[in-house]
């Protein structure tokens, strides 16, 4: 590992002043992040501590629903009871994601911010379109665990388990800048919705996500819940311990809705967490059946454009669409 | 001298007497109706509670004072030519101690695979050391690669060796009268070509009169050992001595590796320490370039060296299983009986040619084979022995082939198949545990409309070593009653170290809490390597031996100080006993301390021969059932059933644990494990342990492990090895359960979701063939 200096500052406010370009990476948990410096594919000479900061760690009722703090852990959120009254779903990805020890060390910022798994991404010497260079090795190179929509620019796909359901639930970004204060000198507030956050290539190959320079994740804000939501969350994956899902799929769904009511995400399938309106529409007020399922199914592969080695996720998205409706019906969990 | 004996040998109700000559003051094997104290018992591992506090030391863990640290440079190109290393500006980064370059070292300039080593540098943090590598300049020719045995088999691809080495090449038939330096010899070439025409045609002709003929072409993948302990050594020169603390498989080989050419170490001035390993798997025999780089970066930095791989140098240059290309013809009659067997095989040892070979054609009674066996030439990383070299692979390809052949012929039952054309003495009796206990005739839900499919499989082991000579041990007894069983070998975490004790504690009828082992130091006696697991079979019959010495000195010296007649005194329980089994009132401890000297030390050399006894192979039997998902094609092995027998059983708590590392290892290798390689740049793209997958706890199958006991008569203490045979079978189970399962054959491994749901797919939109005689699934 290349050294490093770590600033420790105690305020939003200093810790943003000192991140004056992306070279100065904010740290938190650290389980990305140390990862990548330890691989040399970033080589910072200074990352910026946010653990001092108060007020980042808690997990608040709001009114309009609740406030996750960045810092707080993945398994706080897990273990939180507003979080498992409100937004199960959260509950069920997060107790999905890597390993005990991380979930005990990442954070919900760090999670929502982290970088893609891409392989050459992660390989010092590949020079790509997401590093700042131009192309992508995986379109021509093996690509069995990359994107099969949006990947023309960049193949990459979305590593977080949580952001689709982020996304399903209308969660909102709470960012703050050192740059954009209120006349009283505070720093505010600036909302972004999760489905603006994550960036695909085609917005800017070399960002995942909305943040500019200085411009810090404070919380991840989730609107209360709608008391008629059912949710249902299936993905696949090879291993059960310590392994990115291939494929997953997101349902909210309002009962006695209409289309614009329900949401459909997919994972792990494109660069950033896929909103489906087409089968959200599908899904419409119509009953949950066999018919339901097999116009999802057969509209699911839209807009796909698989690689030559992972075009099994178009069958996957098939199977996980499945499941996913089967268990919104109260069948046996599957999946 | 040599005495006659007539024992025992068998297993279960199957018995019969055997006569043998004890060879070098031998004695005769344990008898099935002998009672054992210590033998035989469930024993937790001596160092169970060390190794789970951490208190044991492995050689990632040993800081000697002043030590710092090395790091290798590595090729990061597919295939190069190293035309210079210049060390200057790296020397003069801040901390560095020590420096060398591959090609002046090693006489080698060619980098032909991508993490090849071409410099080391020691500096005194880590940080430091890897600072001070980026700074080494190198300049490369870079070349075209190959890095799969498709790439490197296609026409015109570029040539991976040297001089008119092609990229395939056949190993089996061998032509004999090969010179060194000599890359054909014409006339002896000829002569195999015509015998392998020849041989083709007597099979083909055998086949064509079979009643059914089946056909399969099967891949399996490269596995890297993966051990959690990377290779590498701790080295340290103490007034000309060296010192290596090292991750080995083989203390006396690293020794000797030092002591070579490149180590520039005497016989005499290099010691070997290796008390904990962590992990061994056929990969760390040898010191390797990062042994003798650790002992000549310590010289010239005149302080400790940690040279331990980082887990990137490890996947992608520590050595691999190489992968297989099997085709295969088999020809059965209706009556079940197999009447020949065709196989051509390829794989890749990397940029060498040898040791590829995929062993598939020796468990069942083939019939007539005719076997041709090919090498192929890559720019990747050299394969090492991986646990059971070449059987995994070779059983993946013939146990497929043997239910593809038993359901060719009215779907007989793929366990009366198996029995039809198998004749080991043991494994009969393990086919039926191993229906039972899988519950392999229950009804399941297979294919068709439900999204999870159940199936069950079967495949067998076979392995064949009851050790051999080449090993002393050292049992001494001291004169407070303390005894220490000693030798020089490792215990790479079969439980060596506690079986050793165990067996020593048997001979002197103390308890285990009595002894002590003394393991992994090359001032002890020799000892062999752990490889084709033989440790155990060649270390207990010379512990066995010692301690029975050491019994009749100890015994010797009771007797004269009692005025007792030696020949009826025993230990047995910790006391001195008489040949009736009264106690004659004298403690163990008592005993002992009617020494006139500090102790008693007994070294003993193991018998060299091992005796006729009752099989030269152990068999083993393994069953799997899975559960596969339709839409998402994710495979969970839900149970293994392992039936094993390795001979006489010392430790049958440890030596379950050695099957159920072995199916661990062999579930790993069905479904996950593979080193994938970038075709743009020829590297390794999974180096890691995040990418390169390997089993999880949450994905282990409940492990149902059945030991069969056998009285085997090959040596004193009759054990046959272990750590190996139980993943010869343990993926072909998978791989027939997973056929069984979903009602179509993936035919290659790793069987992950996108095989399954591209097999379920074929199958759903079926191919019109020319339709071949008996060839179908």
């Amino acid at each position: 590992m290349r050294q490093f200096k770590v600033a420790l500052p105690n305020s939003i406010e200093q810790a943003s002043a000192l991140q004056k370009s992306v070279d100065v990476p904010f740290i938190a948990g650290g389980t990305d992040l140390l990862a990548r410096i330890k691989e040399y594919i970033d080589t910072p000479d200074l990352v910026v501590d946010l653990k001092r900061i108060e007020g980042l760690g808690e997990i608040t009722s709001t009114g309009q629903g609740i406030r996750i703090g960045a810092l707080v852990t993945m398994d706080d959120v897990a273990t939180n009871r507003l979080v498992a009254e409100g937004f199960p779903a959260l509950v069920e990805t997060i107790g999905n994601a890597a390993t005990p020890q991380i979930r005990n060390m990442a954070t919900i910022g760090g999670n929502i911010c982290q970088k893609p798994r891409c392989w050459y991404l992660r390989h010092e010497g590949y020079s790509c379109a997401k590093n700042g260079g131009s192309g992508c090795w995986a379109r021509e190179g093996e690509n069995e665990f990359h994107a099969i929509f949006g990947n023309q620019v960049c193949a990459v796909t979305h590593p977080s388990n949580m952001a689709p359901v982020l996304v399903a639930y209308g969660a909102s970004i709470e960012i703050q800048s050192s740059e954009s204060k209120s006349s009283d000198g505070t720093l505010e507030k600036r909302q972004v919705e999760a489905e603006q956050f994550f960036l695909t290539p085609e917005q800017d190959p070399t960002r995942e996500v909305a943040l500019k320079p200085g411009e810090i994740v404070t919380a991840v804000l989730l609107p209360a819940k709608n008391r008629t939501d059912q949710w249902s969350y299936a993905e696949a994956r090879e291993k059960q311990s310590f392994d990115w899902a291939q494929a997953s799929v997101t349902v909210l769904y309002q009962r006695g809705g209409r289309s614009g009511d329900h949401r459909v995400i997919l994972g792990a399938v494109s660069p950033a967490p896929l909103r489906r309106a087409d089968l959200e529409e599908i899904i419409g007020s119509r009953a949950l059946d066999a018919d339901c399922i097999q116009a999802l199914q057969e509209k699911i592969g839209e807009g796909a454009h698989p690689l030559s080695q992972n075009g099994y996720k178009v069958p996957m998205l098939r199977g996980l669409m499945a499941k996913a409706i089967r268990n919104l019906n109260g069948e046996k969990k599957e999946g | 001298m040599a005495e006659e004996i007539t024992i025992q040998v068998g297993f279960g109700d199957q018995f019969h007497d055997l006569t043998v000559r004890l060879q070098d003051g031998d004695i005769p094997p344990w008898q099935p109706d002998q009672p054992l104290d210590v033998v035989g018992q469930r024993k937790p591992r001596l160092d169970a509670v060390a190794k789970v506090t951490g208190t044991a030391k492995f050689s990632q863990d040993q800081r000697p004072d002043r030590l710092i640290h090395g790091r290798i440079l590595r090729s990061p190109h597919g295939n190069a030519e190293i035309l210079a290393v210049d060390l200057t500006a790296a020397r003069k980064m801040p901390g560095v101690r020590a420096a060398l370059t591959v090609p002046d070292t090693f006489e080698d300039s060619s980098a032909r695979y991508a993490g090849a080593e071409v410099a080391a540098i020691a500096a005194d943090t880590e940080q430091q050391a890897d600072a001070a590598m980026r700074a080494i300049q190198v300049d490369y020719q870079l070349k075209e690669h190959c890095v799969t045995i498709d790439a490197s088999m296609a026409e015109g691809a570029p040539q991976v060796g040297r001089g008119d080495q092609e990229n395939v090449q056949r190993v089996s038939p061998r032509t004999r009268g090969r010179r060194r330096g000599q890359n054909s010899n014409p006339d002896a070439d000829r002569q195999v070509v015509e015998q392998m025409a020849r041989r083709e045609k007597e099979v083909d002709a055998i086949l064509a009169g079979s009643d059914s003929v089946v056909e399969g072409t099967f891949r399996t993948q490269v596995q890297t050992h993966a051990p959690l302990e990377t290779h590498g050594a701790v080295c340290s020169w103490e007034d000309g001595r060296l010192v290596c603390w090292a991750s080995t498989q083989a203390t006396f080989g690293f020794r000797g590796e030092m002591t070579s050419d490149w180590g520039q170490v005497k016989a005499g001035e290099c010691r070997v320490l290796s008390e904990y390993v962590g992990g061994g798997f056929g990969s760390k025999f040898s010191a390797g370039r990062e042994g003798v780089i650790g002992a000549l970066l310590a010289k010239e930095a005149a302080v400790p060296v940690k040279m331990m791989l980082d887990r990137a140098g490890e996947q992608t240059s520590a050595g691999n299983r190489p992968d297989s290309l099997q085709k295969m013809r088999m020809g059965v009659n209706k009556d079940g009986i197999i009447q020949a067997l065709q196989i051509r095989s390829w794989g890749t040892p990397g940029s060498g040619i040898g040791g590829a070979g995929a062993h598939n054609d020796g468990i069942y009674k083939l019939g007539e084979i005719d076997k041709v066996e090919y090498g192929v030439r890559t720019n990747c990383g050299g394969a090492k022995a991986h646990r059971a070299p070449g059987w995994p692979q070779g059983s993946v390809a013939l146990e497929q082939m043997m239910d593809m052949a038993a359901h060719s012929i009215g779907g007989l039952d793929p366990i009366e198949f198996r029995k039809r054309n198998d004749d080991h003495p043991i494994r009969g009796a393990e086919y039926d545990i191993a229906r039972q206990r899988i519950g392999w005739d229950l009804p399941r839900v297979r294919g068709g409309a439900a999204p999870i499919c159940r199936g069950v499989g079967i495949a067998s082991n076979l392995w064949f070593s009851a050790g051999g000579g080449g090993a002393s041990v050292l049992v001494r007894i001291s004169k407070d009653g303390a005894v220490e069983v000693r030798n020089g070998a490792q215990d790479i975490g079969t439980g060596t170290r506690t079986v050793m004790a165990m067996v020593a504690a048997e001979e002197l009828g103390i308890t285990l809490e009595m002894v002590s082992t003394r393991i992994g130091d090359t001032n002890d006696p020799q000892g062999p390597m752990s490889g084709g697991s033989t440790t155990i079979g060649t270390l207990t019959p010379a512990a066995r031996l010692a301690a029975h010495h050491a019994k009749k000195e100890l015994l010797a010296v009771v007797a004269e100080r009692k005025g007792w007649d030696p020949a009826d005194l025993d230990l047995r329980k910790a006391k001195v006993i008489r040949n009736d089994g009264s106690d004659t009132g004298l403690s163990f401890k008592d005993a002992c301390s009617l020494m006139d000297d500090d102790a008693i030390e007994v070294l003993k050399a193991r018998p060299r021969r091992n005796y006729a006894g009752f099989s030269d192979t152990n068999a083993g039997v393994q069953a799997a059932e899975v559960e596969v998902d339709m839409e998402t094609g994710v495979v969970r092995v839900k149970k293994m059933v392992a039936v094993a027998d390795a001979g006489k059983l010392i430790n049958p708590m440890t030596a379950e644990s050695q099957v159920r590392g072995g199916v661990i290892q062999g579930v790993s290798f069905a479904l996950h494990e593979r080193r994938i390689m970038d075709r743009h740049k020829g590297r390794m793209l999974n180096d890691d342990l995040e990418n390169y997958k390997i089993l999880g706890s949450v994905d282990c199958p409940e492990i149902d492990v059945v030991l069969i006991d056998v009285y085997n008569g090959k040596s004193n203490t009759q054990v046959m090895g272990l750590g190996e045979p139980p993943i010869v079978a343990t993926a072909a189970a998978v791989a027939n359960a997973v056929a069984d399962a979903i009602g179509v054959r993936v035919f290659e491994l790793p069987i992950t979701p996108r095989r399954v749901l591209e097999a379920i797919a074929l199958q759903e939109t079926p191919v019109v063939q020319p339709k071949k005689k008996g060839a179908r699934l």
